[in-house]
């Protein structure tokens, strides 16, 4: 019997102003203790699928799903209560820009406990300093009281990670954790991550640009295109035998090693998303009448499930194209 | 021992360094209160009526007027009035209204206290109303009375003062009867002793309830028109400085962490939105000085506006120029200050 | 024939017919009102709102809805007139500071300062005890408090662009205040300057109404609003179109006036 942590079904969001949907019908589950990696350039929906599971879209997010659960929790029916302390107690989340993730005008500390009641702040001040000194932070003691402009974005972001893990959670979610920082500080978090999470048999959500980066921790991953996943598997398959188009371009052009990026190019996707068949059709080389015409269903292929009309030929035509 | 002489000089330039910016401001300061009180001099100066005969009187004969000339010292070089003007400033001395017949600071003291209960009525009104209306209307932005406010704001900045203290006066006041037509407390009526000379506290200092009831009430009408156009413009900046407050990154991160929604907004988002409106409220200050005599003037409150709309009325020049040269003067003060205290609020403005 | 997609996009250009409504009452009054706004007619004083008087006649039997009509010129173009003197001045000024920098720079932020935000009202009357009180010395007070925030919008442009300058090119491509000035600032801040002078103005007229209400600027027989507005309340209880009519025009017009001064400040595509 396998334990779920998230259970996602059929989840549809489009933000207000936006013709096209940010995420089609998506579905997906995470097991316990497993790591789920989402892969996709910006607009492909990664983050939104991850911060929809907490209900943390903005005010022009138009939401609708069959189910979405956490934990025991069915997130589209719960209410405010229930849904504040899910997240102070059973999931913690790493944002991404550790320089925008902070309120500037109070000291890191203050933040932190805000959530939770007074009486406790004593121990869980202490709880935090052990934890920050877990994640590797020296002078944690010193460093707790600061305001966010006196720290580096990676210190930042490891004090996100060790406030994520202060109310114990069973869920982490991580939305590009490294993509605002530089090469060397990249890699620290990653393996602190890692190790976390095997540490404390976390289940994680894992999003990324980079599918290095995804690779690196993850268990399984799912390679988002547009809003629809277009492949999903453990690592080892869609790193090692990719089959859709997609995916296999993504491989391509990772060169292993994190390039600084600047501003995420959103038009890319949405001036070519396709507005009839695959998604991908616009951009893909092997596209055939039927991708322009038919949108792909997610199939299991091999162990895997690819959302691609030629996927199985593809695959047999592989060996002799590469 | 030696280590403190050491150390003496480099701390020396250390507080030179902290104490720079403060000595240049309070210079400046000076030098506008100085310039304030030379313009107001030439001004007086350049009134187009005779200040002598204004002074004797219209009837006056030619030797009266000459008479009244040498007591004011009229008739001396310009160099020595303007320092026996600077000279009387020091000493509290504005000059004597024609109109009251009593020295004009004696006229201030009496008039000031109504002004500022008017003033400081409707800065807590616009600050406190508007900030909580603002962030109302941020946070449920598709309620009823957010709806209502972005119509009622657009339409409120235009509204002008005078009209709508006319229009409310005649309505609420003359027709519905609900408030006084004009003034402010009638402390004989009332017999409430004059300890501040504003009604409201002093019928509280009294104890005399029915008093401050009477008070409150003939601080609404004139309280509303002064205020509405301006609160308008808070309500909308505290809005739109909160909405996009409320759309940075570190809100969800707040979120996320399983802090309350209205916790997040009265801790984290106004924190931070607060500072073009607190900018903002110091202009309305500054505005509302100028204003109230605009509202006293419609509802005859006693205060210093209706005394120098009077004195202008009646050619009484010396407390129209010796109320310039308090409201310049304080105005100053006040801002310098302000300015001052920015570095403290902001821990991120360190320079 | 006319279309709905027609009438659509006719109605995004709302704010030029606005200002162009504005423009021809203040402009070519004729068209709206035949009526002479000075001419008396006693007999038919304080007369209610009719065919004949659409305001209804003040105290001294003139039409008010003229009066109105011909009125706007003056407080209108007054205001006008304000916010073009203080938005150059300020422009200029504030170009100067920002270019030349150190003490210039700092004197003038002292002086903004004292300006900014300053009750106009004392000033105003003040300056019409000691140079007379006419609209010259109300515009004169306007003009001195409204300067400041032109000056130090362009001195912040300025500053900004220097700072890019250094970076990019070198000093020798900028060759005077005047040359940036023209090629790089206004280019830059048009918009914003444009919509800011938009707002004033109608900032300015609630402004200069009520200087003219407490007799501080327009004096009689001019059909100034504020003029009017305090005429009127001799008379508020026995002829209520007097005051209530002269306002109505003034808020309306006020409001479509900072309505598109806040449209345009919102519009990037202009």
């Amino acid at each position: 019997m396998v334990d779920y942590k998230v259970i996602v079904e059929s989840l549809s969001v489009s933000y207000r102003g936006n013709h096209i949907p940010a995420l089609s019908n998506v579905s997906f589950a995470l097991e316990d203790a497993e790591c789920l990696g989402i892969v996709g350039e910006s607009g492909s929906g990664k983050s939104t699928a991850a911060l929809a599971v907490m209900g943390l879209l903005g005010r022009n997010a138009e939401l609708s799903a069959n189910s979405i659960k956490v934990g025991s929790c069915d997130v589209l029916k719960a209410r405010k209560k229930a849904l504040l302390s899910l997240r102070r107690s059973f999931v913690g989340v790493v944002f991404q820009d550790p320089s925008a993730s902070w309120n500037p005008s109070r000291k890191i500390v203050d933040q932190l406990l805000q959530p939770f009641p007074r009486k406790d702040h004593q121990h869980l001040r202490e709880k935090l300093i052990g934890y920050m000194e877990q994640v590797g932070i020296e002078k944690a003691q010193e460093r707790i009281g600061v305001y966010p402009h006196n720290l580096s974005g990676g210190m930042l972001q490891r004090i996100m990670i060790a406030g994520a893990l202060l109310s114990e959670p069973q869920l982490l979610i991580a939305d590009e954790p490294t993509s605002a920082l530089d090469v060397t500080v990249q890699a620290d978090l990653l393996g602190l991550l890692s190790h976390l999470q095997r540490q404390r048999s976390l289940s994680m959500l894992m999003i990324s640009h980079n599918l290095a980066v995804v690779a690196k921790i993850s268990n399984r991953v799912l390679v988002m295109y547009a809003g629809t996943i277009v492949e999903a598997g453990p690592t080892k398959n869609v790193l090692l035998r990719p089959m859709h188009p997609y995916t296999k371009s993504l491989l391509a052009s990772v060169p292993g090693v994190e390039k600084e990026r600047k501003k995420p190019l959103d038009t890319t996707v949405s001036a070519l998303v396709a507005l009839s068949g695959c998604p991908y059709s616009s951009r893909c080389v092997s596209a055939i009448d039927i991708c322009h015409t038919r949108k792909p269903e997610l199939r299991e292929i091999q162990g895997a499930q690819v959302a691609c009309h030629r996927a199985e030929e593809l695959e047999s035509n592989s060996v002799i194209s590469r | 021992m030696s280590s403190i002489l050491k150390r003496a000089p480099a701390a020396f330039s250390i507080l030179k360094k902290k104490f720079q910016p403060f000595v240049s401001s309070l210079l400046w300061m000076l030098v506008v209160v100085w310039t304030a009180v030379t313009l107001t001099f030439i001004m007086s100066r350049l009134i187009p009526a005779d200040p002598a005969r204004l002074a004797a009187g219209l009837q006056a004969g030619q030797e009266q007027v000459e008479e009244v000339r040498k007591q004011l010292g009229l008739d001396r070089p310009l160099l020595e009035q303007y320092a026996n003007y600077l000279s009387g400033i020091l000493r509290f001395d504005l000059g004597k209204s024609i109109q009251t017949r009593q020295p004009v600071i004696d006229d201030i003291r009496e008039y000031l206290p109504a002004t500022l209960e008017l003033v400081f009525a409707a800065f807590f009104t616009i600050t406190f109303l508007g900030i909580l209306l603002g962030v109302l209307w941020a946070r449920f932005p598709k309620s009823i009375l957010s709806k209502s406010l972005s119509v009622f704001t657009v339409l409120g900045v235009a509204l002008p003062v005078f009209w709508i203290g006319l229009i409310l006066q005649v309505i609420f006041a003359a027709n519905l009867k609900l408030f006084p037509l004009a003034g402010n407390l009638p402390y004989s009526k009332y017999q409430v002793e004059s300890i501040t000379g504003m009604g409201t506290i002093d019928s509280i200092l009294s104890g005399n309830i029915p008093a401050f009831k009477t008070a409150i009430f003939a601080l609404v009408l004139p309280v509303t028109a002064l205020v509405i156009s301006q609160i308008a413009i808070s309500i909308r900046l505290t809005r739109s400085s909160m909405a996009s407050e409320l759309q940075k990154p570190y809100i969800n991160a707040a979120r996320a962490r399983g802090v309350s929604e209205w916790r997040i907004t009265v801790f984290d988002a106004l924190r931070n939105a607060l500072n073009p409106v607190i900018t903002m409220l110091g202009l309305q200050f500054g505005w509302l000085l100028g204003g109230t005599i605009l509202v006293e003037v419609v509802f005859s409150w006693p205060g210093l506006g209706l005394y120098a709309f009077n004195a202008f009325r009646t050619f009484d020049y010396n407390p129209i120029l010796a109320i310039t040269l308090v409201i310049t003067i304080v105005f100053v003060v006040v801002n310098q200050l302000v300015s001052m205290l920015y570095p403290v609020l902001d821990p991120r403005i360190k320079k | 024939m006319i279309t709905r997609v027609k009438i659509r996009k006719l109605v995004q250009f709302w704010p030029l017919f606005a200002l162009g409504l504005i423009a021809l009452i203040v402009l070519l009054p004729g068209v709206f009102t035949t009526k002479d706004p000075y001419s008396l007619d006693v007999i038919n004083r304080l007369q209610p709102p009719s065919w004949e008087h659409f305001f209804g006649t003040d105290e001294g039997g003139r039409d008010i809805f003229s009066r109105v009509v011909y009125g706007s010129r003056i407080t209108i173009g007054s205001a006008v007139l304000i916010v073009s003197i203080s938005a150059t001045a300020g422009i200029l000024l504030g170009a100067i500071a920002g270019w030349f920098g150190g003490r210039i720079d700092g004197f003038l932020m002292r002086v903004l300062d004292v300006f900014l935000a300053f009750p106009y009202l004392v000033l105003a009357m003040a300056l019409a005890a000691s140079i007379g009180r006419n609209m010259g010395s109300a515009i004169l007070a306007l003009t001195l408090v409204w300067w400041p925030s032109y000056a130090r919008m362009v001195r912040g442009q300025v500053l900004s662009i220097k700072n890019e300058l250094h970076v990019k090119v070198s000093k020798t491509f900028v060759t005077s205040a005047r040359q940036m000035l023209l090629w790089h600032i206004i280019p830059h801040t048009r918009r914003t300057i444009i919509a800011r002078v938009t707002l004033d103005i109608g900032y300015v007229i609630i402004a200069i109404t009520g200087l003219s209400f407490l007799g501080l600027g327009a004096q009689n027989p001019s059909p100034e609003w504020g003029l009017l507005i305090a005429n009127a309340r001799p008379y508020v209880l026995v002829g209520w179109w007097y005051s209530v009519f002269p306002g109505l025009v003034l808020v309306l017009i006020v409001s479509l006036i900072v309505a598109v001064g806040d449209k345009l400040s919102k519009e990037t595509s202009w």
